[in-house]
């Protein structure tokens, strides 16, 4: 814990003494509130210096949160709410959804959320159009969140960079770019073609089983939909000789059979994949 | 194939996880016994024959407070009770943390905002709380002149603390009763609720 936080803290002076010395990210970007009110700094940043006339790039909410206060995965688990953005883009840009990495599991006495603690990017990925007839151009966006401890707040701010508009490919600073390439490798990708994964309907569990083709030590599961599994209930991860198996509880509320059951799943702690297990009905006599 | 492991393993997340009782539209609700902020004590089981509100609250929540001072929880206390419906508002913060009121204070507020439940259940031990799995503030919950569970999740289709959401949204307490007291089944009876965690005591 302390390490992560120092080590969080090392990035946190990088960071900063990047973006003080770069103009360009920081000239017009406006903070949220200090952490006294909302417990949140919130930046917008980059993974380009410049935008390129028709081409990609991505932008990120870099959210700081105090000690203990968390915000929301898209799904928040048993209470919450994720965040939400309103993109503000000149005429042509088009903006992408939020890209959601990984969560965690925030467990608080009989509930748990999933969401995100210390330091969270939010990617987007905005399309430049491919005529642009200004030398630079404001990207902004109206951000509305909810952070909570043991109490919720609500925050929203408006947050914007200032970007020139170049036609050749400018690059991050690495510093930023090292932060986009670690969400990055957070962000779930598609489950490998080759796997094969069922959810086997006990009654009052799933039983999650993927084969990978190779042995997995231990997996999580997240839902993605809700009032399919009991969020709070513990997981039990078993490893297979060509895969992993973990057992989720259902949830009380989930009344209909479902076909599928959908979500992320991270595997030896690190990587997460996008997975939608097809439900299978194991035995008539379930319990 | 299906590996002795398995088996065993979900036993034990079977036996460590007891009781598996769940609160379940379409089953009977749980009885219960509370006080109130005026020291009355409720049973559920008295109120057979009549409709019930579960309301879970905490003043100090984001998303009770959007339903507070837009007036719309208000309106549907007010609408419901006047029609038979005994609505209880319960609070089941613990004792430090947020929401947590003492009757006084509790009886003052409901005053204050013009609130107008059957009655406010003190609930700081958390016990109607966890027996209902109660979540989030609000949690709604509507029970049948049978005692049967008819309806549990979030208050309306709009998870937000925008007090303007209020107007435009769909409020599925609202609806819920609207079809039952018509003998109409209620369409939509189980949702996520949404707004902040219920601040028990820690385990």
């Amino acid at each position: 814990m302390g390490e992560r936080e120092t080590r969080s803290g090392i990035l946190t002076v990088f960071l900063l003494c990047f973006l003080w010395g770069n103009g360009a990210l920081v000239a017009h970007a406006r903070e949220a509130a200090p952490g006294a009110t909302n417990h949140t700094r919130l930046r917008l940043v980059s993974d380009s210096l410049a935008v390129e006339p028709g081409r990609m790039l991505r932008l990120g909410l870099l959210f700081d949160l105090d000690p203990h206060w968390h915000i929301y995965w898209i799904n928040p688990g048993d209470s919450g709410e994720p965040p939400s953005v309103s993109w503000k883009l000149p005429p042509g840009f088009q903006a992408g959804g939020i890209e959601w990495p990984a969560p965690e599991r925030l467990p608080n006495g009989p509930l748990t959320d999933y969401g995100y603690e210390g330091r969270v990017l939010l990617m987007s990925a905005i399309r430049a159009p491919q005529r642009i007839s200004v030398q630079n151009v404001m990207l902004a966006a109206d951000v509305r969140w909810l952070v909570c401890s043991d109490i919720c707040i609500t925050a929203k701010t408006s947050v914007s960079l200032d970007l020139p508009v170049q036609h050749t490919t400018p690059r991050a600073d690495a510093q930023v770019a090292s932060l986009f390439r670690a969400t990055g490798a957070r962000l779930p990708r598609p489950a490998p073609v080759r796997w094969r994964i069922i959810a086997e309907d006990e009654g009052k569990t799933f039983q999650i089983r993927l084969k990978a083709g190779a042995r997995i030590t231990h997996a999580s599961f997240f839902p993605l939909d809700f009032n399919e599994v009991e969020n709070a209930k513990p997981q039990n991860s078993v490893p297979l000789a060509t895969g992993v198996e973990v057992t989720v509880y259902k949830s009380d509320q989930l009344l209909k059979p479902i076909g599928q059951l959908r979500g992320v799943l991270t595997v030896d702690g690190g990587r997460a994949y996008q997975v939608a297990a097809t439900v299978q009905h194991a035995s008539p006599v379930a319990n | 194939m299906k590996t002795h492991r398995t088996v065993l393993v979900t036993t034990i997340l079977i036996v460590l996880s007891v009781p598996l009782r769940a609160v379940r539209v379409g089953e009977t609700a749980p009885d219960f016994a509370a006080t109130d902020s005026n020291g009355q004590s409720h049973t559920l089981s008295a109120y057979r024959g009549k409709f019930v509100v579960l309301e879970w609250h905490n003043r100090d929540c984001p998303y009770t407070h959007k339903q507070y001072a837009s007036g719309n929880m208000q309106q549907l206390q007010r609408k419901w009770t006047a029609r038979g419906v005994e609505w209880f508002t319960v609070i089941s913060s613990a004792p430090g943390k947020q929401g947590y009121v003492t009757a006084d204070e509790e009886n003052a507020y409901v005053r204050q905002v013009h609130a107008a439940p059957t009655a406010v259940l003190l609930d700081p031990d958390g016990k109607l709380g966890r027996l209902y799995e109660a979540k989030t503030t609000p949690h709604m919950f509507v029970i049948d002149p049978n005692g049967t569970l008819i309806y549990d999740g979030a208050i309306d289709d709009r998870p937000t603390t925008d007090v303007s959401d209020v107007p435009g949204a769909h409020n599925y307490v609202d609806a819920a009763l609207t079809a039952a007291m018509a003998g109409q089944p209620v369409q939509v009876s189980v949702t996520r609720p949404y707004g902040c965690s219920v601040k028990y005591a820690r385990e």
